[in-house]
């Protein structure tokens, strides 16, 4: 049975293997977790995006010591905060920009994190929210097991008693649906 | 499963086994969209994650009893609103917002995860602000202390809890270091929790529904 910490098992170790688009992936994946988090320490656009940066970095360089003792998200999340604490600790920090190396340009060249900044707005966010509130049911309990709960299709198609068809459907349906309120109500609202 | 959208979704929640797994990240590198689509699948759930770490007033979940004792630790914390607010001493006049701190504990309340945030910035500090607030053992170990002077009353049953009437608190000289060089106070529902550094290092709470005023009259009374 899958559970939390495993979810990424897979792209972790294509990405450990060498395969870039395994870890632009996660990069992908996580960014506006890690991204959100950091803006909810520092308070600042710049500082959460230069941390972010430098959080899947980090991470990138430091991904053969990542063991699946905890989920992926954890581990960067660590990482970022450690970062964040520098941040704050140090006052030159504030005033310049990540030292990124030239073997990190090329991870940030390629970098597919292009999402609409007001996306990542506090606001945009919790209009997300509200939108997911009003998702039928059948869709939103198996949205919200997987994405709040962090079950396993398998243990929501236990949960819910339908077949686990059913429940990758539903949950890809939810976000469609989400995704269409995103296009039409916030990034052309 | 032939659905290329539903697949990439399936990738997302790492719902795919090997093979599948290898072909989707292909597609994910040869095509624009699905990477925006993962982008905005990540932005949903950065969404989710912000909406179940919102921190909840008190009232909204602690009968009126029990407003203030809450029993288990972080987790119950999460039910606080907590407000911090930084101070200057000894000019309460000159108060301003403790910002990082304030971010500090409200992370601390959103999420396990967000504990750490607060070991690592003021980690001594803020556990013991959401103990004392958590935790109403620490009242036993108070050190008495006559404030006749000023009009309060110390009573011992059931706690020791310094009154005249109209305000309530507990006092304590705290036996770990917090190396403040200012006053800080924290506001919890209606009451606060101010930590005053002392000339000897060490530090002195008190915690109830006192006012600056009030507790400058206080600490104008303690040696």
């Amino acid at each position: 049975m899958k559970n939390n910490h495993t979810e990424d098992s897979k792209l972790i170790d294509e990405a450990k293997a060498g395969n870039k688009e395994a870890l632009n992936f996660l990069m992908t994946k996580y960014y506006p977790r890690v991204y959100s988090s950091l803006y909810a320490y520092t308070k600042s656009k710049e500082d959460s995006e230069d941390l972010a940066q430098a959080t899947f970095v980090k991470a990138w360089k430091g991904l053969e010591t990542f063991r699946g003792d905890s989920a992926f998200f954890t581990w960067l999340y660590r990482i970022a905060i450690n970062l964040a604490k520098n941040h704050f600790q140090s006052s030159a920090y504030k005033k310049q920009k990540l030292n990124i190396s030239e073997d990190e340009r090329l991870l940030e060249t390629e970098d597919p994190l292009n999402i609409e900044d007001e996306l990542l707005q506090e606001d945009a966010l919790k209009s997300i929210n509200k939108f997911i509130q009003t998702l039928p049911e059948s869709l939103r309990t198996s949205f919200v097991l997987r994405e709040v709960e962090g079950k396993s299709y398998e243990d929501i198609a236990k949960i819910t008693e339908t077949p686990i068809g059913t429940v990758r459907s539903r949950i890809f349906r939810a976000r469609e649906t989400i995704l269409n309120f995103i296009n039409g109500d916030i990034l052309n609202g | 499963m032939d659905n290329y959208d539903e697949i990439i979704s399936s990738l997302y929640d790492g719902e795919l086994d090997g093979d599948s797994t290898s072909k989707a990240i292909e597609l994910f590198s040869k095509d624009q969209n699905i990477s925006k689509k993962i982008a905005l699948y990540g932005v949903i759930s950065a969404a989710m994650q912000q909406e179940h770490a919102n921190v909840v007033p008190i009232t909204n979940k602690i009968s009126r009893n029990k407003a203030l004792w809450l029993t288990n630790g972080m987790t119950a914390a999460a039910s606080v609103l907590l407000t911090v607010f930084f101070i200057n001493q000894p000019d309460f006049s000159r108060m301003g917002v403790d910002r990082d701190a304030q971010d500090i504990i409200n992370l601390a309340v959103n999420s396990p995860e967000a504990q750490e945030v607060a070991n690592l910035k003021e980690d001594t500090l803020i556990t013991h602000v959401l103990e004392l607030v958590n935790n109403n053992s620490n009242i036993s170990d108070l050190q008495p202390v006559e404030l006749r002077n000023v009009n309060f009353n110390l009573s011992s049953k059931p706690k020791r809890v310094h009154s005249n009437g109209k305000h309530n608190f507990i006092m304590q000289v705290e036996k770990k270091k917090f190396n403040l060089n200012k006053v800080r106070y924290w506001k919890h529902g209606n009451k606060h929790i101010y930590l005053v550094p002392l000339k000897d290092g060490r530090t002195l709470t008190l915690y109830g529904n006192l006012d600056q005023r009030t507790v400058q009259e206080i600490l104008k009374n303690i040696k």
